[in-house]
């Protein structure tokens, strides 16, 4: 079966609850998905539907930019471990000048292609490791949820400190995960983002958007 | 500071519990969880990971399905778990528990070995105390606080009616009690994260024990029968006409029972 396939059969288009104005294919049961995954898993395929949820973190940071559409605007943008495409597609409909978009699962890089046409946003996905290379020259970079995992968290926030040193401006979604470095960051809003006891343990979500902000030598680690 | 914390796969408390013919809890009939103490012997071990560098592994004996409350562990920020499993083993009492444990541990890089206080399915509360005697290191019991200092850890050790403070050189055995921390909440997401982790799966045969050390035919304690907690009989509810007659009728039921 190709990725465009089992998107298709295994999704359907939905509206995330603090984004209803984009429309995105998830799973209507994400540990169902899950399953299903890990019985084709391979090296192109890690077998996480990372991007068949709409997490709270890219939801905050979609609503944020759809909010305050002159952090987008007229400029280049890059949406990193972009999963679903959310914070991609809220990036171009606030009308960027160009959105690139990356992930290092081909399942996500075609469900970020499908949802971006689903939503008529011109996207350009790569499938790509991205922190194996230097940050792009763009405007801005979106990070959504990112720091959920330690050895995650601690490859990125060297990344985008460095994508700031090199004038990029860097946005962030979080809701408070344990390897998020509140710290060195800024806050710019938080949304109260609805969400499931299978998915967060609570049914709302209080989740902040940040952009890098205190000295460049804190390594951001806990 | 690396630290193996000792996690057991229990019933969910809540979960009505049906016993198989032999005594044993049928664990295949309910959902099935961390051992709630254990939580906090994980949340303990990341901070001491947090504080000291080092590395949390977790270590577990059960059925394949205990790999679930592995992944639990390694998604809260665990970074490798070892689960052993063989159906010789089936049947373990709290001693051949320890001794399976010791073994596996003998294969592991430790510092600390961290486990809650009991489980509760079995409650003997004897499993730490056991494989401190079969690793021949410290036993620290029933900690409330775990410091690390000058190659030695101390713990707060809970007694009744305060604590004791006991250190000892580590290598050692540190059982925690409930609150010692707030075990911190794995996300979806992060528990996703966590199935990149490797789990490494040893049989009995990797033991190197005798044949008769563990499982059924290894018991030294066994449960002869099992039987339910007697109902609790229905409250009486008394509806008295003024604040001041409830007042009364309180302060009577309070003498009647002695409380007063």
């Amino acid at each position: 079966m190709s990725p465009e396939e089992f998107i298709r059969r295994h999704t359907r288009l939905q509206h995330p609850p603090l984004v209803p104005e984009v429309s995105l294919y998830l799973a209507d049961d994400i540990m169902r998905l899950w399953e299903l995954l890990g019985d084709e898993s391979d090296g192109d395929n890690p077998g996480i539907p990372f991007w068949g949820s709409a997490w709270v973190g890219g939801q905050a940071l979609a609503r944020y930019i759809i909010e305050h559409p002159d952090e987008v605007a007229g400029k280049s943008v890059f949406d990193l471990a972009t999963g679903s495409g959310l914070c991609a597609i809220a990036a171009s409909r606030t009308g960027a000048a160009s959105v690139t978009a990356a992930d290092i699962d081909t399942l996500a890089t075609c469900a970020a292609q499908l949802n971006a046409a689903a939503n008529a946003a011109a996207i350009d996905v790569h499938r790509r490791d991205m922190l194996a290379l230097p940050p792009p020259e763009v405007d801005v970079i979106l990070a959504g949820d990112v720091c959920y995992e330690e050895e995650m968290s601690r490859q990125i926030l060297p990344w985008l400190r460095e994508a700031r040193r090199l004038g990029v401006h860097v946005l962030i979604g979080d809701p408070g995960r344990h390897y998020f470095p509140r710290e060195i960051m800024s806050p710019l809003g938080a949304y109260d983002v609805p969400t499931t006891w299978e998915v967060e343990g609570v049914e709302i979500k209080r989740t902040g958007v940040y952009t890098l902000g205190g000295t460049d030598d804190q390594d951001g680690r806990h | 500071m690396n630290v193996v914390v000792c996690v057991k796969q229990v019933p969910d408390t809540t979960a009505r519990k049906e016993f198989l013919p032999d005594n044993r809890i049928n664990r295949a009939a309910v959902e099935n969880v961390i051992n709630p103490f254990d939580e906090y012997a994980i949340e303990e071990a990341l901070r001491l990971k947090e504080s000291q560098g080092g590395s949390v592994t977790i270590l577990t004996m059960g059925p394949p399905s205990a790999e679930d409350s592995i992944r639990k562990a390694l998604a809260m920020g665990a970074d490798s778990g070892v689960l052993v499993t063989d159906p010789a083993l089936e049947g373990s009492d709290a001693w051949s528990t320890a001794l399976v444990l010791s073994r596996a541990l003998a294969r592991l890089d430790y510092d600390l070995v961290m486990t809650g206080m009991e489980s509760t399915d079995a409650r003997t509360g004897l499993v730490p105390a056991a494989l401190a005697e079969q690793l021949k290191l410290a036993s620290l019991t029933y900690a409330s606080r775990v410091e690390i200092a000058d190659g030695k850890v101390r713990v707060n050790r809970q007694i009744p009616g305060g604590y004791q403070e006991v250190e000892a050189v580590y290598p050692a055995v540190v059982s925690v009690v409930k609150g010692v921390n707030e075990p911190r909440y794995p996300s979806l997401k992060g528990i996703m994260a966590a199935k990149r982790k490797e789990i490494q799966k040893l049989g009995f045969s990797d033991l190197d024990l005798p044949a008769d050390s563990a499982g059924k035919t290894g018991e030294k304690a066994k449960a002869v029968e099992v039987t339910p907690r007697p109902e609790k009989p229905a409250g009486e509810v008394i509806r008295p006409d003024s604040p001041e007659a409830a007042a009364g009728a309180i302060a009577d039921f309070l003498q009647a029972h002695k409380f007063i």
